[in-house]
């Protein structure tokens, strides 16, 4: 019976002190951001930065850097905390809010609205729709994934790449397009990952094969039986960003955080300046870093030595 | 006591003495495919020297915080070296050319795109076009340059004349530019320590890496101050 009552008393106090905890927690941000808001004069011009990590850290130092005179508020929380200093941020006369991260966009979409947004490193952001919303996308535009890598990397101007079926209009214009300029493109329009598979004959021996960023397309299977099909048969085969050249793509086009700091800096500058987010809307990163494999060259019997030099990373 | 201090004085003295002296290469308007040609002729010339080909301003101030550099060839930003001027062969691979979204008059608030020289950036682009850009965006590539005014991200870009009849092949139709010559040179000097006088000769001298370089010849001019 002792014991029984023990481990009860136990229970409690645990419990006790994690409501404790909790509730120092919660009020401990919404002093730490009262905090910073005091220290700086929060005035018209100033914007406010929003994150929940510290992957970002350098990237928005740069941004700071690029923008002189403009004072920032920094602040850090995590993804469920942030919802707290929501009603704290609505209160200041600032007009700009810069959002890091998806969970930090999240908090701020739909719940504040009189103030700019400016969107940071999420996927697919076209998908928002918000008025007071801008940014920066992480996708790049597949025109400038081709021209990039037709530009500085091969000479060769056959791709063929795999789409859903929905989006046939839109790569349609694209190929048009690029046909106009001399390029010869190729496309597999399919429903699922396992049609990816199915239709993988279509490559031919010359294609240079790029990958879209889409889960309908691509799967850990259909993903590895594609690299495998272009390594076996020599194709050069465009990932969609480092980590999956790391897996054995030969190349890829990913934004380059120094240059879209300078872009950053503009759309404040603009916003500050009478624009409105509409007016700028969203934009791919205006840098680009090239990243290749050396191995898979080597499989592929690529020839890589004269462009080893501009290439801003190298997995070996 | 004193042995012990005497001992460890003279280990700082060889570790210090034991790390590699380095030499830069960064032109960011040279041709970056010679790079690695460059770059194997200089660690001939240099032998026991390590050689840092790079092609991002960035990554050139990156390396630059290294200790023991002697020397570097660069475009001109930095007064602690003493320099020699090249005289490029041709001189066209370092010309310019302004490029400009149709229908859009250039003004101070226009943004325009540039690969990045560093801090002298914003200084050239006011002398060769005669407005101060508000928004610089500074990137690592003519071809990323190009893109932005493609996609509309810049209004408009400054570029290799070179690079500019590549790109332009390529994109046909889909150049919305009308082209303005500016004669925008930014040639690149060789700047040296002046205890390793020997090795700025050895450079000048060597007709492979003047072919690579694109080098006519030099000039020493001195200091800078």
């Amino acid at each position: 019976m002792d014991y029984y009552r023990r481990d009860k008393m136990k229970l409690l106090n645990k419990t006790i002190i994690f409501i404790v905890i909790f509730s120092v927690s919660c009020t401990s941000i919404l002093n730490e951001f009262k905090k910073q808001i005091k220290l700086t004069r929060v005035k018209e011009d100033t914007v406010i930065i929003l994150k929940t990590s510290h992957l970002f850290n350098e990237f928005i130092d740069k941004i700071k850097y690029e923008s002189k005179g403009i004072s920032f508020i920094d602040f850090k929380a995590g993804s469920n905390e942030l919802d707290e200093i929501i009603e704290e941020i609505k209160k200041l006369p600032c007009k700009t809010i810069i959002a890091v991260d998806s969970p930090a966009l999240n908090t701020l979409l739909k719940k504040i609205k009189d103030k700019n947004i400016v969107a940071l490193n999420v996927l697919r952001l076209n998908n928002y729709k918000q008025k007071n919303l801008c940014g920066i996308s992480v996708e790049i535009p597949l025109e400038q994934i081709i021209i990039t890598y037709n530009f500085s990397v091969s000479a060769s101007t056959n791709f063929f790449y795999f789409v859903n079926k929905n989006q046939k209009e839109k790569f349609n214009a694209i190929n048009n397009r690029l046909k106009k300029s001399g390029y010869a493109l190729r496309t597999s329009y399919i429903s699922s990952p396992d049609d990816t598979i199915k239709k993988m004959n279509l490559i031919r021996s010359n294609d240079t094969v790029i990958m879209l960023p889409d889960l309908t397309v691509y799967n850990d299977r259909s993903f590895t039986s594609v690299l495998n099909h272009c390594i076996k048969n020599k194709n050069s085969f465009i990932g969609y960003n480092e980590y999956f050249v790391k897996l054995g793509c030969l190349f890829a086009l990913a934004p380059d955080k120094d240059a879209e700091a300078t872009q950053v800096a503009g759309i404040i500058y603009q916003l500050q300046n009478g624009k409105t987010p509409a007016d700028i809307g969203i934009e791919s990163s205006v840098g680009t870093k090239m990243i290749f494999n050396k191995k898979t060259a080597d499989k592929i019997n690529f020839n890589y030595i004269e462009i080893l030099g501009i290439m801003d990373m190298i997995i070996k | 006591m004193a042995k012990k201090i005497i001992v460890f004085i003279t280990l700082i003295s060889i570790s210090t003495r034991l790390i590699p002296s380095s030499f830069i290469y960064f032109n960011p308007d040279g041709d970056i495919k010679k790079l690695h040609l460059i770059n194997k002729h200089l660690r001939k010339i240099l032998a026991g020297i390590q050689i840092f080909p790079v092609t991002k301003y960035t990554s050139f101030l990156k390396v630059l915080k290294k200790k023991n550099i002697i020397g570097c060839i660069a475009p001109l930003f930095y007064n602690r070296f003493i320099y020699a001027k090249q005289i490029p062969n041709k001189k066209e691979d370092y010309k310019k050319i302004l490029i400009i979204n149709n229908n859009h008059k250039l003004n101070p608030n226009s943004r325009i795109a540039i690969v990045d020289y560093g801090p002298i950036t914003k200084i050239l682009i006011r002398q060769k076009t005669g407005i101060n850009f508000n928004i610089v965006l500074r990137v690592s590539k003519d071809v990323d340059a190009l893109m932005a005014v493609k996609f509309r991200k810049a209004d408009a870009a400054i570029i290799k004349k070179s690079s500019y009849k590549k790109i332009s092949r390529l994109l046909n139709s889909f150049v919305y530019a009308r082209d303005i010559a500016y004669n925008f040179p930014s040639v690149p000097m060789i700047l040296y320590n002046k205890k390793h006088r020997n090795i700025l000769n050895k450079i000048i001298m060597n007709k492979k890496i003047n072919k690579l370089i694109g080098a006519k010849r030099w000039i020493i001019t001195g200091g800078i101050k």
